[in-house]
């Protein structure tokens, strides 16, 4: 036995990805922090390439069960893009309502049974709801909300396939989307009752200088389209992401990390991020309450992301109900387009923080070129950032707690592949 | 995906993923069959499934499955059994379906007849095809299923009671 320590920690999940961590100490000293991850985009850009344009949303949404608008809503704003398409006032609402309801059920699921676990002191959320079945049975009502927002727009809750370029192959009657409106009232009073809930959760005091990113829009809370902007007063168009952010390949995984250019940094998108940089753009209900909370922005302590998180989740109810109200049925649901030779590139705000899409497409319509980036490809770095800038201060605990912590770090970012509360598992090795 | 009615929820987990799309392929056969009563849903993790149970009428769950099936490609349980955290033990965000079975026992959600049906799998890669004899066996499992509805071998069962699983090969 040496002075060298090993906390090895892996799991894979099913379908989402698979995530592991690695922590190694030599001498009392953290040496090494790797978080693995391995997800399939990298998969799906060579899988688009030939095929028609028209079948991007629909393959993109395949990408994750739980966030398949995000793909195929980023796919369908950069194709418009290369192909010129202007979308209509009506479109683009609708889009936004499609936005809505994937951050309802991504939000209210993290937050009540994947997140406050964690500062209740529960294994999972199953464990929680012995104690907690009033907040559990909350969480899954808002969770429905969000899926029956997505079956009557989409189509289906599941990957949705009424997303086109240039719009949507069907627009949903008014009615039916009427008929949502007194549950998404209950909805956006429970969730503004849940956000009040998790503020009162006890949180780790501890605090970090984020370079946060996220899109800013000029009049609203950015979803679909915005400059990229930073907590370092940058704003760029959409179409200098990739000169401002690099994806590139790490020895211990197979999913690429993104980074800053030139200087190599990390940064932090999601919930947190957004908020630092739109707090003025939340509609009054979600402004009102991030006041009353006093919010702090930005916020540099990643647990409190689980308040950021509702602040959005009432932000997303709030935008839902004065879409509801206001619907009208309209045509053209579709904008006609030609096919033509193009780039375009596109980003929209996934519930788990900023997602890029670039395509290429030929004169005849088919994806030449892909390229996707996931925000939590784009978290993985920062992540990594946090346990190397964290772990030093908790390594003389027992494994097993200093495995269950480096998992509710991880955990404030609701990573994609595996925002399970049984993420890490470890293994130890002593050599 | 929903029929009329509010006679039995059937629900089919899976995903576009090889073999892992077998839930989804059994409940799109029996929507074929328009089962008067029936409502027929798909879901991509088991926890959707919370969505549309309710304690009143009976839970019918296909999935796929992996693990040692012996010679078996599908089988069938009635919940609460204990196979089952052998046979489902992850899932999206880590609900399995016996973790979610378990959150709707004790949320008081589920009904007392609750029903899987497991379809073995070995191909689960992200966006591969469906093995060669996918959809034989989905068949298999559909008369296996309008069998037991139309036999009237249905209704509340104690849950207590835990039968055998029975295999198929």
């Amino acid at each position: 036995m040496t002075d060298t320590r090993t906390v090895r920690v892996e799991i894979l999940s099913r379908v989402e990805g698979e995530g592991a961590l690695h922590i190694e100490t030599r001498q009392g000293r953290l040496e090494r922090v790797e978080l693995q991850i391995y997800e399939p985009p990298r998969l799906f850009e060579s899988l688009l390439r030939g095929r028609p344009l028209e079948e991007t949303p629909d393959i993109t949404a395949r990408i994750c069960g739980i966030c398949p608008v995000a793909y195929q809503m980023t796919a369908v704003h950069a194709l418009e893009r290369a192909l010129g398409v202007q979308i209509t006032p009506e479109i683009r609402r609708l889009r936004r309502l499609l936005y809505c309801g994937e951050w309802i059920e991504s939000h209210a699921l993290h937050i009540h049974l994947l997140h406050a676990p964690d500062f209740l002191g529960y294994d999972s959320g199953l464990a929680m709801a012995a104690d907690h079945p009033q907040e559990v049975n909350r969480g899954l009502r808002l969770k429905k909300h969000g899926n029956q927002l997505l079956e009557v727009l989409g189509g289906r809750a599941i990957h949705p396939i009424n997303v086109a370029v240039g719009g949507f192959y069907r627009a949903p009657r008014r009615e039916a989307l009427q008929r949502l409106i007194p549950d998404f009232e209950w909805g956006l009073q429970a969730a503004i009752e849940a956000t009040r809930w998790v503020a009162t959760l006890r949180f780790p005091d501890y605090c970090r200088d984020y370079h946060f990113v996220a899109l800013r829009h000029p009049d609203e809370y950015p979803f679909n389209e915005g400059r990229v902007a930073s907590s370092r007063g940058e704003a760029i168009d959409i179409d200098d992401y990739e000169r401002r952010f690099a994806e590139v390949h790490v020895p211990h995984s197979t999913a690429l990390h993104s980074e800053t250019r030139p200087d190599g940094g990390c940064y932090h998108v999601g919930p947190l991020a957004r908020i630092a940089l739109n707090r003025d753009r939340l509609l009054e209900p979600a402004r009102r309450l991030a006041d009353e909370l006093r919010f702090e922005t930005p916020c540099g302590n990643p647990y409190r992301s689980i308040v950021a998180r509702g602040l959005e989740l009432v932000q997303a109810y709030a935008e839902a109900l004065d879409i509801l109200r206001d619907y009208r049925d309209f045509q053209p649901h579709r904008i006609p387009y030609g096919h033509r030779e193009g780039t375009g590139c596109a980003a929209t705000e996934a519930p788990r923080g900023l997602i890029f899409h670039r395509y290429q497409i030929t004169a005849d319509g088919l994806i030449e070129f892909a390229k996707i980036v996931p925000p939590t490809s784009q978290n993985q770095k920062q992540i990594e950032d946090d346990l190397r800038d964290w772990l030093p201060g908790v390594l003389d605990r027992p494994d097993a707690e200093l495995a269950r912590r480096a998992e509710e770090l991880v955990r404030n970012y609701d990573p994609c592949i595996s925002c399970s509360t049984h993420f890490l598992k470890v293994h130890r090795h002593d050599h | 995906m929903t029929t009329d009615g509010a006679g039995l929820c059937f629900v089919g987990i899976g995903s576009p993923h090889g073999d892992d799309r077998a839930g989804w392929q059994v409940a799109a056969r029996l929507q074929e069959r328009n089962l008067a009563g029936w409502d027929v849903h798909v879901a991509a993790s088991p926890i959707d499934l919370l969505d549309w149970v309710r304690p009143d009428r009976p839970l019918w769950v296909a999935d796929a499955c992996r693990g040692d099936r012996g010679a078996r490609v599908w089988q069938e349980w009635r919940w609460p059994t204990e196979e089952l955290s052998v046979t489902w033990g992850g899932g999206t965000h880590d609900f399995s379906l016996p973790g979610v079975l378990t959150l709707g026992q004790r949320l008081g959600r589920l009904p007392a007849d609750v029903r899987l049906w497991g379809i073995w799998g070995g191909d689960f890669g992200a966006a591969r095809a469906a093995g060669d004899q996918l959809g034989r066996v989905i068949e298999e499992v559909v008369e296996e299923i309008v069998r037991v509805w139309c036999g009237g071998d249905v209704g509340p069962t104690s849950p207590e009671v835990v039968p055998p699983g029975a295999g198929h090969a």
